[in-house]
């Protein structure tokens, strides 16, 4: 283990090399890469960000790694590795080998990320719901099969309804949602060593579903911590205080399974897990000032790291303004002073804690960090601009029919190509020949310049949503809308959920971005980033970075708002109107019609008896019954 | 007796028949009569219920409120500001409010309109602010609107600045499931409805309308309050506004969530509008005061002109309300200020945000004969539903007597064999003159619709010249379609053979009088699905006139006839109404026709297109020949 100093040393070389596109590796590089050649590794990490609107932004991120260390031996993701692990999850990982799952991203989300004010969130974070996306290996051909299981599976680990994901819901994107991850990426790019890899996209399958609807909460969190090597006992997790959680803006959380490789020819390979929780404190809310605290958001304290971790990190990125430099206090002051990276108006600078060191966490005295603007908060922090961003509602009004428009705006200087990506539930009737492009405003009669690609996929009733992915082309500083229109379906009336007269959630759609990386807004899209924190990585970065202008962009996804659709929806106090109804009529009726069939009126004989009243006759009834019914006993 | 059990299965049917031909226009004249009553027994205690909230998750009340003595001290600041800007240019002030919603931290914006109607052309700017619930999915919405003029023509200074005040106070809350944005609305009724339209995304760009398209929305809209406090000062009373374009009605719920607040944790003095009436143990006087309320209430129906910018709202599916502060110097009771006003508003809001579903539990048909009573549907619609059924009566037992002649009883009793057919069937109905004076009637009630919707752009161009012009086609059709009839009618008589054996057809009039009592019934009975008051008050007007009114041998008759059809019809009324209101006629087709342009009420097209063409059959009618 290397002492601290040399590992942020490290740290900041891997940086300046990753996001300037700067000098070859280090020599110190191959050393780290053998340190990290361990079958198993954890690592806990917490960013922090002071947003622009005032706001907290936390990051809890602890990555597992369980891998091979042979050069040869063919990897197979999940398959070979569980034989004997410690750190992994068991109940992850049974899952993934049961189900062949090579890849699996798994998050669940409270609350809609404002781009606007906030950027773009530093690790990927979905929209509303719970979002399931996974790569399944087809050897087999029963993909559906282990996908059913795999939403089941995940249901039952997660305390969450998953398993509505069902075929009405699962689609297999064409364009978006493409393999995580620099071992699919080294595995993907030379073709001649498809032939010999056994995990090639080839033989694999997308499966995609989301849950819009579906609220996330300490029954979810619960099982989540579970899958720690400390739980929440020991380490940056032990901040996790549900109560506080869930009392914020914004709250994701979410697991993510990738193969990855361990260094620049993929010769070594691991599986990662990675488990996050993106959260949106509002620091200004309770009293209206902008300075906080750990302790103040969290009100939790680290007192140690977990024990089992490699590496244990607090990392702060520090406010930008454009009027002056730091006029804020920060207590404690990182014992490496500030790192800076970046140029000029992109400048970043990071506080780093390695909780590892004695310097910053000495056991019985909790790590405390503290931030207080000197007077009050400089109203001229820097702008934030998102490159792309997106919207999505709908138009009209009625039970009949509507609209759907999406708005895209490019705020870049240059062209951005993107992907969107919809999936519309069969109970919209979408007419396809009604889309139109309108570009600032003005409708466009010929958008093949914008849209490149359209693929389609129409809706089977109660089998299989609509799914609509467009490869566009985005011109510089512009707004592209698209409009489309759509029936409402009359649902038969036992497809309504019990609060039927809330409507449907239409989940949302997501906008996959290809931008530069150094646009000001570090880190959007990828953990990859993420991982140069961590130390590791780094030259595959820089690998990607220096293999072409492709490679040089970076995949931000952009997810826009669900929506409320309100269908036709019948009274449902009429249908037991009908049925109090009918059963009284049936009812009243079958007493008479019964009485007249079974009661036989006859003018009794005036000698037999002169006092015999109805009910004499009627029992003279019975009575002729029972002896039938005796007689044909005897018989 | 003994002339029934002699006549055959067929005949006696036929006498049945004939009874009811001649029984009939009686039993319709009781028919009104009976449906005048029901509708004056409506607003009767023992014909309407207590409200009650039907929706359990509303809690009305049930949470603690935010709004603190200390926030209504930071009203009054922002009240200040609130005057201040409220003496700026639209622009201007539309630009420093956001301003102030954007320093409390709501994204905020402005939306510029303009309007374009035949008469005039409006601009104005609107802002909205919306406030992102935390941890929401942001699919649904609440809306919190004020305009800037309030419905007296003051600035409606308090209504804006309960807007900032709670938007202050909301910033501090984590608790909403929904979103709620607050709209500051320009001008009178477009500035909201410039708004709701960009907001459903069907915002214009031509020569009729231009809206800005919106930069922040939010979900689906579930509910929404319109405040209208209009000066600095406090309030004796709460009136609510409740009726919407075309007479829509938002959820009784809504109402009776507010009823619930203003009498329970904020207490106020809670009214329907601005009507300020004490409280007697009287019954009589009660009686007058209920009956006072619903014929309010029914005004603002019929009209179908929204009494506030709530009405907006209703089309879009949206239950919507406006809370109004009535100063009334003199009236004893507690007043209240910006503290209540912000405590209802938030208690309401906390109670809609309550709601897992769209408003449907309650009542959308309700007559209210003060805010905690109301008729439902079942009890009002009978009297038009009788209304309708007494001129079906009345137009079939006219198209029988037209195709029927007198019967031959005494060959009947005689025993002699008569084929006697139904009496409908007897002789032949001449249906060319109605049918034509029917069909040219409504293709001048087009016509005239055409000439008063039309901007023509001569100078001194009024909408009183315009209903002169229609006047005038109207007349001469009056004038060319008796005349032809009389013309026609004549020619026939004198070159009639005597011996003619075919029975003489029934006169014309007959004919034309069932027909317009039949397409009357239609349309007061289908319009009281639509809108209830209107359907009544045009049924009311027109009853009596249409079923007694038939050519008479004097002449006066005809004539006091025609002029009672003249004042009902809609030149007519519109005297009658700028006499009622002491307004220029003038004033009163404007905002007749504002109406339709602005916010597509029926008044106009109704009037016009069915209304008016039914009016000038009948008063041809009357000027046929009798016989």
């Amino acid at each position: 283990m290397p002492s601290s100093p040399s590992r942020i040393l490290w740290f900041s070389a891997a940086l300046v090399l990753a996001l300037s596109a700067a000098a070859p590796a280090s020599a110190q590089q191959s050393s780290s890469a053998s340190e990290l050649t361990t079958p198993e590794a954890f690592h806990e990490e917490l960013v922090l960000k002071p947003l622009n609107d005032g706001s907290v932004y936390s990051h809890f991120q602890f990555t597992t790694h369980v891998g091979t260390t042979i050069d040869e031996e063919p990897f197979n993701g999940a398959d070979s590795i569980f034989s004997h692990y410690s750190l992994f999850p068991r109940s992850v990982g049974q899952i993934l080998q049961e189900f062949e799952v090579n890849e699996l991203h798994l998050t669940f989300t409270q609350g809609r990320w404002h781009y606007d004010d906030w950027g773009y969130p530093l690790a990927p974070s979905a929209g509303t719901g719970v979002e399931l996306s996974a790569w399944l290996k087809d050897d087999r051909k029963q993909v559906n099969a282990n996908w059913k299981g795999l939403t089941n599976s995940l249901a039952g680990l997660f305390c969450a309804s998953l398993n509505f994901i069902d075929d009405t819901i699962t689609i297999e994107p064409k364009l978006s949602f493409r393999h995580e991850g620099l071992y699919n990426v080294h595995s993907a790019t030379p073709p001649t060593s498809q032939k010999n890899s056994t995990s090639g996209s080839a033989s694999q399958k997308l499966r995609y579903g989301s849950l819009p609807h579906e609220n996330v909460c300490t029954e979810n969190l619960t099982p989540w911590i579970k899958l720690l090597p400390c739980k929440s006992k020991a380490g940056i997790a032990s901040l996790l205080k549900s109560h506080k959680l869930f009392d914020t803006r914004f709250y994701s959380m979410a697991i993510h399974v990738r193969p990855v490789c361990e260094d620049e020819e993929c010769r070594v390979k691991s599986l990662e897990l990675v488990q996050s929780i993106t959260t949106v404190f509002d620091a200004v809310r309770n009293d209206g000032s902008y300075d906080w605290s750990m302790s103040g958001l969290f009100e939790r304290e680290i007192r140690d790291t977990c024990p089992l971790a490699t590496s244990s990190k607090v990392v702060l990125h520090l406010p930008q303004t454009t009027e002056y430099q730091a006029q804020y206090e920060l207590v404690p002051y990182p014992p490496n002073d500030v790192l800076s990276y970046g140029s000029d108006e992109n400048k970043e600078l990071i506080a780093v804690y390695d909780l590892k060191s004695p310097e910053v966490l000495s056991p019985p005295e909790p790590f405390q960090i503290s931030f207080k603007w000197d007077n009050t908060r400089p109203k001229m922090l820097r702008q934030l601009i998102p490159g792309v961003l997106t919207h999505r509602y709908f138009t009209g009004y009625g039970q009949e029919r509507g609209g759907l428009s999406i708005e895209v705006h490019n705020n870049n200087l240059e062209d951005v190509k993107a992907i969107y990506l919809d999936t519309l539930p069969w109970f919209l009737k979408i007419y396809l020949h009604t889309f139109s492009v309108q570009l600032n405003g003005k409708e466009l009669p010929n958008y093949n310049e914008i849209v490149k690609k359209m693929l389609y996929q129409p809706a089977v009733d109660r089998g299989r949503p609509a799914v609509l992915e467009l490869g566009l082309i985005l011109p510089a500083q512009s707004v592209l809308k698209f409009t489309i229109s759509f029936d409402k379906v009359f649902l038969k009336y036992t497809e309504h959920p019990p609060d039927a007269n809330r409507g449907f959630d239409v989940g949302y759609a997501v906008l996959t971005a290809y931008m530069p990386r150094d646009r000001g807004q570090i880190g959007y899209g990828g953990l990859d980033h993420l991982r140069n924190y961590q130390g590791r990585g780094a030259d595959q970065v820089q690998h990607q970075l220096e293999a072409g202008d492709n490679n040089q962009l970076e995949s931000v996804r952009v997810y826009t708002e669900t929506l409320l659709l309100s269908l036709p929806t019948p009274d449902f106090s009429m249908p037991y109107n009908v049925i109090t109804l009918t059963c009284t009529v049936i009812s009243l009726f079958f007493g008479t019609i019964f009485n007249m069939m079974t009661r036989s009126l006859e003018v009794v004989e005036q000698a037999s008896g002169k006092k015999k009243d109805a009910k004499g006759k009627e029992k003279a009834f019975v009575d002729q019954q029972e002896e039938q019914n005796n007689t044909s006993k005897d018989d | 007796m003994g002339l029934l059990s002699r006549l055959s299965k067929t005949q006696r049917r036929q006498l049945f028949s004939r009874f009811a031909l001649y029984i009939m226009p009686k039993l319709s004249y009781l028919l009104v009569a009976v449906s005048f009553i029901w509708l004056l027994a409506l607003p009767h205690q023992s014909y309407s219920k207590r409200t009650y909230i039907s929706e359990n998750a509303l809690l009305p009340g049930g949470a603690n409120v935010r709004f603190e003595y200390g926030d209504s001290i930071v009203a009054e600041t922002l009240r200040e500001t609130v005057q201040r800007i409220s003496s700026y240019p639209a622009k201007e002030r539309a630009e420093a409010l956001e301003q102030e919603f954007t320093q409390i931290g709501l994204k905020a914006a402005t939306q510029n309109y303009t309007l374009n109607t035949s008469t005039t052309s409006k601009f104005g700017v609107n802002t909205y602010a919306v406030f992102y619930a935390p941890r929401s999915d942001g699919t649904e919405a609440l809306v919190i609107s004020a305009p800037w003029t309030s419905r007296d023509g003051v600035t409606n200074t308090n209504g804006v600045t309960v807007l900032l005040a709670l938007a202050r106070v909301f910033k501090r809350c984590s608790h909403f499931s929904k979103d709620i944005i607050f709209v500051s609305s320009d001008g009178d009724y477009e500035g909201l409805q410039a708004w709701l339209r960009a907001y459903h995304g069907l915002e214009q760009n031509d020569s009729a309308r231009k809206e800005d398209p919106l930069t922040a929305r939010s979900g689906a809209i579930q509910a929404a309050l319109n405040l209208d406090f209009a000066g600095t000062g406090d309030y004796n009373a709460l009136g609510i506004f409740f009726e919407g374009v075309n007479g829509q009605l938002p959820n009784l719920d809504l109402i009776n969530t507010v009823a619930d607040i203003a009498g329970g944790i904020a207490p106020v003095e809670l009214t329907l509008h601005d009507e300020l009436i004490p409280t007697t143990e009287n019954m009589t006087k009660n009686y007058i005061n209920a009956l006072k309320r619903m014929l309010n209430m029914m005004k603002y129906q019929a009209t179908g002109v929204p009494s506030g910018n709530h009405g907006l709202y209703l089309k879009y599916k949206i239950d919507a309300i406006t809370l109004y502060g009535i100063d009334k110097p003199g009236w004893n009771s507690h007043r209240f200020g910006l503290h209540k006003i912000g405590v209802i508003v938030e208690s309401t809001v906390r109670s809609l945000n309550n709601l897992l579903e769209h408003f449907h539990q309650s009542f959308f048909f309700y007559l209210l004969s003060a805010v905690d009573r109301y008729t439902s549907i079942g009890l009002y619609m009978p009297p038009v539903i009788i209304l309708g059924v007494s001129f079906i009566f009345q137009a079939l037992s006219l198209w029988g007597q037209s195709g029927d002649l007198p019967l031959e009883l005494e060959s009947i009793t005689k025993g002699e064999n008569v084929p006697i057919g139904l009496p409908y069937l007897r002789r032949k109905r001449n249906i060319r003159v109605p049918a034509t004076i029917v069909g040219m009637s409504f293709v001048v009630g087009l016509a005239s619709f055409y000439l008063i919707t039309t901007d023509f752009g001569f100078v001194g161009e009024t909408p009183l010249i315009k209903l002169i012009s229609s006047l005038g086609v109207s007349i001469m059709l009056v004038f060319t379609g008796v005349s032809s009839a009389h013309v026609r009618h004549r020619v026939l008589q004198s070159s009639k053979a005597p011996k003619s054996s075919e029975p003489q057809p029934a006169a014309d009039w007959v004919v034309l009088k069932s027909i317009t009592l039949a397409l009357s019934a239609l349309f007061v009975t289908t319009l009281s699905a639509l809108n209830f008051s209107f359907a009544v008050s045009i049924g009311l007007v027109i009853a009596l006139p249409y079923l007694m009114f038939r050519p008479s041998r004097w002449m006066i008759f005809n004539i006091v006839q025609v002029l009672i059809l003249i004042a009902i019809s809609p030149p007519g009324l519109a005297l009658f109404a700028s006499h009622q209101y002491s307004l220029d006629v003038n004033l009163i087709l404007r905002w007749v026709l504002e109406g339709y342009e602005v916010l597509g009420t029926w008044l106009l097209p109704a009037l016009c297109l069915v209304y008016w063409p039914l009016n000038l059959s009948s008063i041809m009618m009357v000027l046929l020949p009798a016989f």
